[in-house]
């Protein structure tokens, strides 16, 4: 099944900013996105994708992030993280927002905040 | 934070960089990578880690990482049989014509399709159960060729005065029905029936 995108008001806030200051970079993390989809229609769980090579995902509550790995960039790329979180449920991925490596701390308790709300609204698929 | 609205992966990727020069820097970064994200998926689809891929492999942990986060020019097709055999898929080398238009390769594939339909009939003749899954298997085809024309097919711009260029409709026929002797005046909606249930209106 194919999974949709779920684009969110602070990556919408933050993509032209982003993709006009480190293309090279924002190139790689769109591929590499694109990488996780194509793994997540052939039937990955996103448990799985976690063992993609730019996937981070040791925040919890199922959010993971993308890193600019396979960027073309001669030297000193820009750490970019673009958090997401695959809703197996909705069967789509949110795409939250964009960071870099020093907002980390204040990116994750953002998008913790979104993802725990969405969570409760959520009706577990029955089993 | 608010989700804004749910698209595609196609609207999402084509909305993601503004200008056609930024487009098409993308598409060329990812035409470079294609082989490589795809050995990525199938080994993450089939749950298998990068050190577990390694292991099998016969290599380190860090050589399938730099190959996965290269560039397909450095894929040998020693790689690519190892990625295959490790999840258990088939590897099909496609050779083509360049610039073979689009039409062309739907034609090449629809062949395809035929060929390995085929064997299972041929297949299908030594037992009565593989006989009985290849029947199902039919089915199964053609309804999802039937879906996947039809969401095409929508998508299809309209004509001058509103109307979809093509449509698809397909109709359920139970088993009960096909077993029924056809009545003398409805022949022609029991032919049209049999005839793999499908009706192509082209306007």
């Amino acid at each position: 099944m194919t999974w949709t995108m779920s684009p969110c008001s602070d990556y919408a806030n933050a993509i032209k900013v982003f993709t006009k200051k480190w293309p090279h970079e924002m190139r790689a993390v769109a591929n590499n996105l694109r990488t996780l989809m194509q793994s997540l229609d052939r039937g990955a769980n996103p448990e799985q994708v976690k063992s993609l090579g730019f996937v981070h995902g040791n925040y919890a509550l199922g959010i993971l992030s993308i890193d600019e790995t396979g960027h073309e960039k001669g030297s000193k790329p820009k750490s970019i993280r673009l958090y997401i979180f695959p809703c197996e449920t909705e069967k789509s991925v949110y795409v939250m927002l964009l960071g870099d490596k020093s907002s980390q701390h204040n990116d994750v308790k953002l998008c913790k905040d979104f993802v725990s709300k969405k969570l409760s609204t959520i009706t577990p698929k029955p089993k | 934070m608010d989700a804004i609205k749910t698209t595609t992966q196609q609207e999402f990727f084509d909305e993601m960089f503004e200008t056609d020069e930024e487009k098409r820097a993308l598409r060329d970064f990812a035409n470079r990578r294609r082989v490589v994200s795809k050995l990525a998926s199938m080994r993450t689809a089939k749950g298998i880690t990068q050190a577990e891929f390694a292991r099998r492999a016969g290599c380190t942990q860090g050589t399938v990482s730099k190959l996965e986060a290269g560039v397909d020019a450095d894929v040998t097709l020693a790689n690519i049989e190892a990625y295959a055999k490790s999840t258990q898929s088939e590897i099909t080398l496609l050779i083509s014509d360049r610039g073979k238009s689009l039409a062309d390769q739907i034609k090449h594939h629809a062949l395809s399709i035929r060929e390995a339909f085929m064997r299972l009939v041929k297949l299908a003749h030594k037992d009565d159960l593989i006989a009985q899954g290849v029947a199902k298997l039919h089915a199964e085809a053609f309804f999802n060729i039937n879906q996947l024309l039809s969401e095409t097919a929508q998508q299809l711009p309209v004509d001058v005065s509103g109307r979809p260029l093509i449509q698809i409709v397909s109709e359920t026929v139970l088993p009960d029905e096909c077993d029924k002797p056809a009545a003398a005046d409805s022949v022609p909606k029991a032919k049209k029936r049999s005839k793999k249930n499908e009706k192509a209106t082209a306007e």
